[in-house]
C-alpha cells in the first residue's frame, strides 16, 4: 500500500482514537504496514525487542511459555490494540509470544524511531505517551479482573475474620 | 354484650375497680386479654383477667443497658414505660408454620397451615406502641404481598390504648412525632386520673365494649384534666436535656429528624460505625425488642423419617452473620457493616420503602442493649463530626 | 391501611406449587439446567413470567432456592430454571431425576425492561451464569426480531467448558445478533478470544443515545462494563445490571435482601444503574 492509503488506514484505528491530525501524520511516517499469515509469529518471547505494532485487522494470541505448561495463550488483541510496547519503554527482553490467530494486518515501529520522534517533539511526545499509559491501563485493569478470579469459587479468604 | 353502645369520639369516666367489667366484656365477647405483668422481674404482655393482676405501683427505671423495676409507692395502673417485649410477639410471632409438607410415595403434599386462635384484646398499650403497630401493618399488609395470618390477627385485635402520664429516660416518643399522646388507631383509649378512667371510645366496636361497663357521664373539666396530663408529660419530655445530667445519667433523649435520612446515607463510611461496633456485641437485643423490626427466615423443621415437613419461620436479626451470607460470603461480614445497616434502614431506607420512619422513640432498643448503646447518640455524633 | 380479607384470596405467598422435573441438562462443570412444569392438578400449567423473574424452587426438608428462569418467556408451559450446584438446597437438586416433584413460588422480581428498548440497539454483556437470566431476553428479541436495532451478545467465562448454552450461539447469530465470546482462561482447543468481557465491550463502538446496556455477572465484572458503557456516554439509566443478595422469601418481606433501601427481590433483581449508583459502594452495605 502507498503512504496515503497507510495514513488513510492508520487514521481509522481506534488505537490512534484522541491524537490530532499532526501527530497521525507523523506515525504515519514511521509506520510500516505487515501482513501475517494464520499462525505466524509476529514477536517472540524473550527476543530483544525492536517493534511496538498497532493491530489493523484480525485477531493475536500473547502466549507465555514455560517448562511443563508449554505455551499458554494468556489474551487475545484485536483490532486497535496495541502490542509489545516493551521497546518504547526501554525494556531489553519482550514478555510474551505474539502469534496471528487468523489472516491479520498491523502497522510496525520501529521503536528507536518513534523514541526520536517523542524526544524531538515534546508534544508528540506526550500524546503518545499518554496513548500507551491508557493502554496498559486498559489492559491492567483486564488483568486484574482475571486476577480476581470473578467465576471461580475457590478463592481464600480476603479479609481477616471480624464481628460475630 | 349490651345493646347500648358508647358513641364515636366520646368521653366517659369510670371507676377504676371498673375495669373489670371491661374486661369481662372482652372475655364475653370471645377475645383473649393481654396486658402488662410484671414476670421475671419485667413487665411484659401475658394474660389478663383481672384489674387485680396489673402492675398497679410499679414503676420502672431506664437508661442504657438497664432496666429497673421500682415500687412507686401509689396506685397507678399504668404508672411505667415501655418493658422488654411488644405487640409484635403476637400479631408477628417469633415462631409461626407457614407450609406444612407431606410425602406420600413419590408425590408431595402442601397445605397452608390454617391458623385459627381467638382475637386478642390487647390492654394498655402506649402511644409508641399504636404507632409501632401502624408501621408493621405497612409492612405485612400494603406490599404485594399480604401477610394472611397478620392479617386475620390485626383484623380481630381490640386496641384498649392508655395515655402515658409518665415517661421513661430513654423515651423519645414525642421527637418521633407519636407521643406522649394517643391519636387514632384505637378502640378505646383510657387516661389514668388520680380516682378515675377518662375513656374516649374510639370506634363502634370500642362504644359496644364500653358500654358494657359501669361507666359515668364525665365533664368537661374531667376531659380537660385527662389533656393536661398528655399536655404536662409532652413539656416535660420536650425539656428533657440530652447528655449527662447532674446524676451522671441523661433525663432523657432527644433525636433530632431534619435532613436525618440524608445526614445517615451521606456518611456511610464514616468512622462513628466503627465505633459503635467496638462496643457492640451483634447480640441481636435491639432486634428482639423493636416493635417495628420485622426480619425473618423460614427454615425447615422435618421429622426423622423426612415425610414430614414444616416451614417454620422465625424472627431473625441484620446482626447474624447468616443473614446476609451468599454463596460467596457473608456480605456484612464486620460488626459495624450490621449496625451501620440496622440504623440506617431503621431511620433512612425505611423511608425509602415504606414513607415513614421505623422508629417509634419508645427506646426499648436503648435499654436493652447489654453495653448501652444508644442511637439518639450515634446520630448526634453523626451530626456533630459530619463534613 | 388494613385491606378486607377477600374469601376467595389465593393461598398466600409462602404456599408452593407442585411442579414435575421434565429434563435435566447439564451445561457446565456444577451446573444444570431444570425444565420444570406445574402440576396440573395445582391449577393451571399455564405459568406467565418475564424475562429476569426467578422462581423460588423448593426441595421439602432442604429448603427453596432463587433460581433465575432461563426460558423463553413466550413459553408458558414448562420453564427452565438454570443454577451452579452451590449450596445446600442447589446440591439436593442436583441429585434429582426426570418424573420427580419440587416446589415452586414465583415468579419473583423487577425484569429486564425489554418492552422499553424497542426501536433501539441492545448490548447484551453477561459472564458465567449470568448469561442465564439474560436468555429470556435473547429469545424474547429473536421472537420479535424487526421491534430491535442492533443486538450484540458480548459473553464470557472462566474457560470454554465454562460457556453455557453453546448450541444456540449459530441460531442466535443466524437470527441476526452479533455474538461475541471470551474465557478467563483458555485451553489446546480454545482459538477465540482470550480476555474479560469488558475488554470486548471496550473495543466496539456504539450509539448512545439509542443503546441500553443488560449486563449480569460477578458484581466485578459488571462494574467494568458499567464503566466502558459511561466511556461510551451511554446514559445511567439505560445500563441495567442484576444485582444478587441472600434471599429468603422472595416476596419483599423477610428483609434478607436488602441493599440500601432496595429489596432486591422486589425491586430488582434488575436494577438500573441511576438507581443503584450510589449503593454499590461500600461493597458491604
Amino acid at each position: 500500500m502507498n503512504a496515503d492509503q497507510l495514513r488513510a488506514q492508520l487514521g481509522q484505528s481506534s488505537f490512534l482514537r484522541d491524537l490530532s491530525d499532526a501527530h497521525v501524520d507523523k506515525l504515519a511516517e514511521l509506520a510500516r504496514w505487515r501482513e501475517y499469515a494464520c499462525q505466524a509469529v509476529i514477536f517472540r518471547e524473550g527476543d530483544p525487542p525492536t517493534s511496538v505494532y498497532v493491530i489493523e485487522s484480525g485477531r493475536v494470541g500473547l502466549e507465555i511459555c514455560a517448562p511443563g505448561i508449554g505455551c499458554r495463550r494468556i489474551l487475545t488483541a484485536a483490532p486497535g490494540d496495541l502490542l509489545g510496547w516493551s521497546p518504547v519503554l526501554g525494556e531489553s527482553r519482550l514478555t510474551a509470544t505474539a502469534r496471528a490467530l487468523e489472516p491479520t494486518t498491523c502497522f510496525e515501529f520501529k521503536a528507536g524511531q518513534v523514541l526520536a520522534a517523542c524526544e524531538h517533539d515534546a508534544a508528540f511526545g506526550y500524546a503518545f505517551m499518554r496513548r500507551l499509559a491508557l493502554e496498559m491501563a486498559k489492559r491492567l485493569n483486564a488483568t486484574r479482573m482475571q486476577l480476581m478470579d470473578v467465576f471461580g469459587t475457590h478463592m481464600p479468604e480476603a479479609e481477616a475474620k471480624t464481628g460475630a | 354484650m349490651t345493646a347500648q353502645s358508647l358513641p364515636i369520639e366520646s368521653f366517659v369516666r369510670l371507676a377504676k375497680p371498673e375495669l373489670q367489667g371491661l374486661l369481662d366484656a372482652l372475655v364475653a365477647a370471645g377475645y383473649r386479654t393481654i396486658g402488662p405483668r410484671l414476670k421475671e422481674g419485667a413487665i411484659v404482655w401475658d394474660d389478663l383477667r383481672h384489674v387485680g393482676e396489673l402492675p398497679t405501683g410499679w414503676t420502672d427505671l431506664q437508661q442504657g443497658g438497664s432496666y429497673r423495676l421500682v415500687a412507686g409507692g401509689g396506685q397507678e395502673h399504668f404508672g411505667y414505660s415501655a418493658g422488654p417485649d411488644s405487640l409484635k410477639r403476637f400479631l408477628f410471632p417469633p415462631r409461626e408454620d407457614v407450609l406444612e409438607c407431606r410425602r406420600e410415595g413419590e408425590q408431595w403434599r402442601f397445605e397452608t397451615p390454617r391458623w385459627s386462635a381467638p382475637p386478642l384484646a390487647a390492654i394498655g398499650l402506649r402511644a409508641c406502641d399504636l404507632r409501632a403497630l401502624a408501621i408493621q401493618d405497612r409492612v405485612f399488609l400494603d406490599g404485594h404481598y399480604v401477610d394472611d395470618a397478620y392479617q386475620r390477627r390485626r383484623l380481630g385485635l381490640f386496641v384498649l390504648a392508655v395515655n402515658c402520664s409518665r415517661a421513661a429516660a430513654t423515651c423519645f416518643c414525642h421527637s418521633m412525632g407519636c407521643g406522649p399522646g394517643v391519636s387514632g388507631g384505637f378502640d378505646v383509649a383510657l387516661t389514668e386520673l388520680e380516682d378515675w378512667f377518662i375513656l374516649e371510645i374510639g370506634t363502634e366496636r370500642g362504644g359496644q365494649i364500653a358500654a358494657a361497663g359501669n361507666w359515668a357521664p364525665c365533664s368537661m373539666a374531667q376531659i380537660d384534666a385527662a389533656r393536661e396530663v398528655t399536655r404536662k408529660l409532652r413539656d416535660e419530655l420536650q425539656q428533657r436535656r440530652p447528655g449527662p445530667g447532674p446524676d451522671g445519667v441523661p433525663q432523657g433523649r432527644q433525636l433530632d429528624l431534619v435532613g436525618l435520612r440524608e445526614l445517615l446515607l451521606n456518611n456511610l463510611e464514616h468512622p462513628r460505625w466503627e465505633l459503635a461496633a467496638e462496643r457492640c456485641l451483634a447480640c441481636g437485643n435491639c432486634t428482639m425488642v423493636c416493635p417495628t423490626c420485622f426480619c425473618s427466615t423460614v427454615q425447615e423443621v422435618s421429622d426423622l423419617r423426612g415425610d414430614n415437613v414444616v416451614r417454620q419461620r422465625g424472627w431473625s436479626s441484620c446482626f447474624t452473620s447468616e443473614h446476609s451470607y451468599m454463596n460467596s460470603g457473608a456480605v456484612r461480614k464486620s460488626t459495624a457493616s450490621r449496625y451501620r445497616q440496622w440504623l440506617t434502614h431503621k431511620l433512612a431506607t425505611w423511608h425509602d420503602q415504606f414513607g415513614e420512619s421505623g422508629c417509634v422513640g419508645c427506646g426499648r432498643c436503648i435499654a436493652w442493649c447489654p453495653v448501652g448503646i444508644d442511637l439518639t447518640e450515634e446520630v448526634a455524633a453523626l451530626r456533630e463530626s459530619a463534613p | 391501611m388494613i385491606s378486607p380479607l377477600d374469601p376467595a384470596a389465593p393461598q398466600g405467598v409462602w404456599h408452593a406449587r407442585r411442579a414435575r422435573i421434565e429434563g435435566v441438562t447439564h451445561e457446565a462443570t456444577g451446573v444444570a439446567t431444570y425444565d420444570l412444569a406445574l402440576l396440573p392438578a395445582d391449577g393451571d400449567r399455564w405459568f406467565s413470567f418475564e424475562p429476569g423473574q426467578f422462581n423460588m424452587v423448593y426441595l421439602p426438608g432442604f429448603g427453596e432456592a432463587a433460581i433465575s428462569i432461563s426460558s423463553s418467556a413466550d413459553c408458558h408451559e414448562t420453564l427452565s430454571h438454570t443454577v451452579r450446584a452451590a449450596g445446600n438446597v442447589t446440591r439436593a437438586l442436583s441429585r434429582r431425576h426426570v418424573g420427580e416433584e419440587v416446589g415452586l413460588r414465583g415468579p419473583f422480581g423487577a425484569a429486564w425492561p425489554v418492552a422499553a428498548c424497542r426501536g433501539g440497539d441492545v448490548v447484551i454483556a453477561c459472564g458465567g451464569i449470568g448469561l442465564a437470566p439474560l436468555r429470556p431476553v435473547i429469545y424474547h428479541i429473536l421472537n420479535r426480531r424487526d421491534d430491535y436495532g442492533r443486538v450484540v451478545l458480548l459473553y464470557g467465562a472462566r474457560t470454554p467448558s465454562d460457556l453455557l448454552f453453546t448450541r444456540e450461539y449459530a441460531a442466535w447469530q443466524q437470527a441476526g445478533i452479533e455474538v461475541e465470546l471470551t474465557v478467563d482462561i483458555g485451553d489446546g482447543d480454545w482459538n477465540g478470544h482470550i480476555g474479560v468481557v469488558p475488554l470486548l465491550f471496550y473495543r466496539r463502538r456504539f450509539q448512545p443515545e439509542v443503546t441500553r446496556v443488560f449486563t449480569c455477572g460477578p458484581e466485578i465484572m459488571m462494574r467494568f462494563v458499567i464503566f466502558e458503557a459511561l466511556a461510551r456516554k451511554i446514559r445511567p439509566r439505560n445500563i441495567h445490571l442484576s444485582m444478587e443478595r441472600h434471599m429468603n422469601c422472595g416476596a419483599g418481606l423477610c428483609g434478607h435482601c436488602q441493599l440500601g433501601p432496595f429489596f432486591v427481590c422486589r425491586h430488582g433483581p434488575v436494577f438500573n444503574y441511576e438507581q443503584m449508583q450510589r449503593f454499590m459502594t461500600p461493597e458491604d452495605l
